[in-house]
């Protein structure tokens, strides 16, 4: 049983030394799934949120490495800064509550209103949000925002549900058992 | 039809009629107003007028065409239509389920009012039409697929990765529906039909009399595995200024979600 106990904790580290692999795949699908879809106007598009993205991921992975009885399990992103469950971290910021809305999909017409537009704090306390189309015009003259601003582009999409359940694992599988092996021979 | 439409269209059967027919509702006593311009001299179209929200008619609900879930046949209690106060016999009329009308071959016998049953969960598979259906709305979504060989001799495991997308109008109302529908596939299989003769509404709405019930030779029934639900909040939805401080808050499509996860798999022989 000890025995057991010190191979998953050198399991549980090379998990750790590896996890920028299952951060590069996520990576790929942020890429292909997300980025051809923006607005390439769009101040607030979400390929200028990448490295913040990539360093959350990178976070909450290692955040969410847990050993269980038959084995590691791995927990991928922040529930609570991404919008799964009820409640919603006050901790997160723009970036990811952009990246958050367009992973669960919003259906309807919306304007995106950024902290800019709002004169509140920017960085990690951002405070935007989503406006239905018609709220939005209405509200735009009481608060001085532009009334022709577009549509965010990301109104009506549907979502990666499967964003992280999808994620393809393999090169960081083959790694992990390798080095996994390796420990094992020492 | 191919094999991922006939999936497809069993999965909305059963969701339809199995999980979600405790919120099959009736409106009584319903006024039916003449619409000329639809009508001709061998069809007398009456369309109901309905004052409830959401419209019975509104897209991907409509009025309910079986009794019971497994009926092959077309309802005989979810529609009364009246002359006055008499019942008009069903022999003397057709229905369009979709658009909520009655059609008479002539104008000899002249209704008045209709009670029926309708959907009150509007169930549809694109994402682009929650926003025409209006809440409460069930979006099916069925995804990847995965073939895979099971045993000796051929045939093969066909896996599906699904999802329903739930649009409430109340907190409540997504929380039932949300464990509804859980329990209604976990752990659970369907039947996976052939549909060879199509749906069982028409293009026009009334009902397939070819209609008939047929599974596939050498196919398992459709499986439900790896359920889960999970609440959707969009973040950008929710970290909306509170109503009464900042904005003239309108109901949000998006406030009150969840989705449910699955994985969908049959067995397929040779």
């Amino acid at each position: 049983m000890y025995k057991n106990k010190n191979l998953m904790l050198i399991l549980k580290q090379v998990v750790e030394q590896e996890i920028d692999l299952i951060v590069q795949s996520l990576m790929e699908r942020f890429d292909e799934e997300i980025v051809p879809y923006e607005d390439e106007e769009d101040p607030a598009r979400p390929s200028l949120c990448k490295e913040e993205f990539k360093i959350f991921l990178k976070r909450s992975l290692k955040q969410n490495i847990k050993i269980k009885e038959d084995g590691i399990e791995i927990e991928a992103g922040d529930k609570e800064s991404l919008g799964l469950g009820e409640a919603l971290s006050k901790e997160t910021t723009d970036c990811i509550k952009i990246i958050g809305t367009i992973l669960q999909g919003i259906s309807g017409n919306y304007i995106l209103v950024t902290s800019d537009m709002t004169g509140g704090p920017e960085g990690r306390f951002g405070g935007a949000f989503l406006l239905p189309l018609d709220e939005y015009k209405r509200e735009a003259y009481r608060k001085g925002w532009d009334p022709d601003k577009p549509l965010w582009k990301f109104s009506n999409f549907q979502g990666i549900p499967d964003f992280f359940s999808g994620a393809n694992l393999d090169v960081f599988m083959k790694a992990v058992i390798k080095k996994f092996g390796e420990e094992l021979k020492r | 039809m191919k094999k991922f439409r006939k999936e497809d269209l069993s999965i909305h059967h059963y969701i339809r009629f199995h999980i979600l027919n405790e919120y099959i509702e009736t409106e009584s006593d319903v006024p039916l107003e003449f619409l000329e311009s639809v009508s001709s001299s061998n069809s007398y179209v009456y369309q109901a007028s309905s004052d409830m929200y959401p419209q019975p008619t509104d897209l991907g609900r409509g009025w309910v065409y079986i009794d019971n879930y497994g009926d092959t046949t077309e309802q005989q209690n979810a529609i009364t239509v009246y002359d006055n106060s008499s019942i008009i016999s069903g022999s003397n009329y057709l229905i369009d389920y979709v658009d909520g009308r009655v059609i008479f071959s002539n104008n000899l016998i002249v209704p008045t009012s209709v009670t029926y049953k309708y959907f009150y969960i509007s169930l549809v598979n694109e994402w682009e039409d929650v926003e025409a259906a209006g809440v409460p709305v069930v979006v099916i979504q069925l995804e990847s697929f995965f073939k895979e060989g099971f045993q000796l001799g051929g045939g093969k495991r066909v896996s599906r990765r699904g999802h329903f997308h739930i649009f409430a109008s109340n907190r409540a109302e997504r929380d039932d529906l949300m464990e509804l529908l859980y329990d209604g596939i976990y752990e659970k299989c369907c039947p996976n039909q052939v549909w060879p003769k199509g749906s069982m509404l028409d293009w026009d709405g009334t009902f397939n009399s070819d209609y008939v019930f047929e599974l596939p030779q050498h196919n398992s029934n459709l499986h439900f595995r790896n359920v889960s639900a999970t609440q959707i909040n969009p973040p950008l939805v929710a970290s909306r200024p509170s109503t009464t401080t900042e904005m003239s808050m309108l109901t949000d499509l998006n406030k009150y979600r969840a989705r449910i996860d699955f994985n969908l798999f049959h067995w397929e022989e040779v």
